[in-house]
């Protein structure tokens, strides 16, 4: 035990030309994308550096293996060790953005939102990295079904950039026409009166069956019990039609939240495709 | 040079470094965008498949002619077809294992005939409930799903061989 201990002091003793070596070792693994292998290194910098330059600059390789193999979870973990609070830093806004991008990645919109936010507000209005940042925030925005917000995010990321304005023109025209949210709450409390929820979604042949159903489970514990068979009346008919309406109920909270996402993502896509793609004059 | 070029050299190099760096941060967002565009096709098509979701029939094109016209089968597999596309989704009710209740219905009657299929389907739904859910065993559940692995494999006698 007095061995294990004496050679951790010793080893955490290290120079800087063997940090070097790390640094060599962790990026190869990484070339050769043994990507665990370079996680454990960077990490290993992490723990023999004393530098914290260094140290938040293996944090910051450790993340984008994570962003590389596509664990975003580990990425948003990673990110969040890096303590820095000088705008002037050049990681500060990068460490912003792909905090941002890790949360949107982990559908959290919201979360991503607040820290493009919080950090934009810092940097200076000329900083490069801030285009990148309300694009991704005007995305964010979108999710959310706020609109308008994510037209003043377009805004200011085309602000700087004249040369770009057909595209921002183009996207611009895209908010003429913009999905139409659907409160899963409220289709919820819709289906109060079975199929009014699914009905509410767009789908009224289904909202019609539920009707049905919920109908005739009514109807059989009705006619049970005024046949004097009150047992089976409960135990039967309350039992299907609590059955059928809290399920109805829990599908047209469903659907909701389906269309949402189905309409969300085909109106983002073609906001990114013509934000990849689009005619640059 | 002239002089006024000489106090230009620097002013040159920060603009320059600024537009490599605004280039590879266009790039960047670039790759990021078409990332986030392949993760919600993917999302898209997934809630499409949810949505088309397409449910065997009890009775195969393979099957024997004698199976095919089984009115018992014939009944019981409507039933079940009915059930899943049309009514298992109005229900309240998330079944305990995997796979779920009508599909193991649907197995074990193709597999072992109606009798001893209707019976295992039977014990199967009095184990669907939540008294049962304390005595399953725990290693069958899977952590993902948090279903109960139930396969109609459990219930044959005699491996099945596969033919080649």
């Amino acid at each position: 035990m007095i061995c294990i201990f004496l050679s951790a002091t010793f080893l955490t003793n290290v120079k800087a030309a063997e940090i070097s070596d790390l640094w060599h070792k962790a990026d190869s693994l990484y070339k050769v994308r043994d990507y665990i292998g370079s996680i454990v290194e960077y990490e290993r910098i992490v723990f023999l550096s004393k530098n914290i330059g260094t140290t938040q600059k293996a944090i910051f390789k450790k993340a984008e293996v994570y962003k590389h193999i596509g664990n975003y979870p580990k990425v948003e973990e990673e990110l969040m060790r890096i303590g820095i609070r000088d705008p002037k830093d050049s990681l500060f806004a990068t460490k912003a953005y792909e905090l941002a991008f890790a949360q949107y990645m982990k559908e959290n919109y919201r979360d991503a939102e607040n820290t493009i936010e919080t950090y934009s507000a810092l940097l200076e209005t000329s900083h490069p990295k801030l285009k990148s940042l309300y694009t991704l925030k005007a995305l964010c925005h979108n999710q959310l079904f706020e609109f308008k917000e994510a037209k003043e995010c377009l805004t200011k990321s085309f602000r700087e950039v004249a040369s770009e304005k057909s595209k921002y023109l183009n996207i611009l025209a895209f908010y003429k026409d913009t999905p139409k949210y659907k409160d899963p709450e409220k289709a919820r409390h819709l289906s109060i009166l079975p199929g009014l929820g699914q009905a509410y979604c767009g789908k009224i042949f289904e909202g019609g069956i539920s009707f049905l159903l919920n109908a005739s489970a009514l109807s059989f514990g009705a006619w049970q019990v005024y046949t004097e068979y009150y047992f089976t009346g409960y135990v039967v008919g309350v039992t299907l039609l609590q059955k059928f309406h809290s399920g109805g109920q829990h599908r047209a909270e469903t659907l909701a939240k389906e269309r949402n996402r189905k309409e969300i993502i085909r109106f983002n896509t073609k906001i990114t495709s013509e934000l990849i793609e689009g005619p640059c004059p | 040079m002239p002089r006024k070029l000489i106090f230009k050299i620097p002013l040159i190099i920060i603009f320059l470094r600024i537009s490599v760096f605004s280039v590879s941060a266009q790039n960047k967002l670039e790759a990021d965008l078409l990332t986030i565009q392949s993760k919600e096709t993917v999302d898209l098509q997934e809630i499409k498949d949810k949505e088309n979701r397409k449910r065997e029939f009890l009775i195969k094109k393979e099957d024997p002619l004698i199976e095919k016209i089984n009115p018992i089968k014939l009944t019981l597999g409507s039933l079940l077809y009915i059930y899943q596309t049309s009514i298992s989704k109005h229900f309240s009710a998330d079944c305990l294992y995997e796979p779920s209740c009508s599909n193991f219905s649907r197995d074990v009657i193709s597999h072992f005939g109606v009798i001893k299929g209707v019976f295992l389907t039977a014990d199967r739904l009095t184990r669907c409930n939540r008294i049962a859910q304390t005595s399953l065993h725990p290693l069958s559940i899977d952590p993902c799903s948090g279903h109960s692995a139930d396969s109609f494999t459990k219930y044959q006698f005699k491996p099945i061989h596969h033919h080649h």
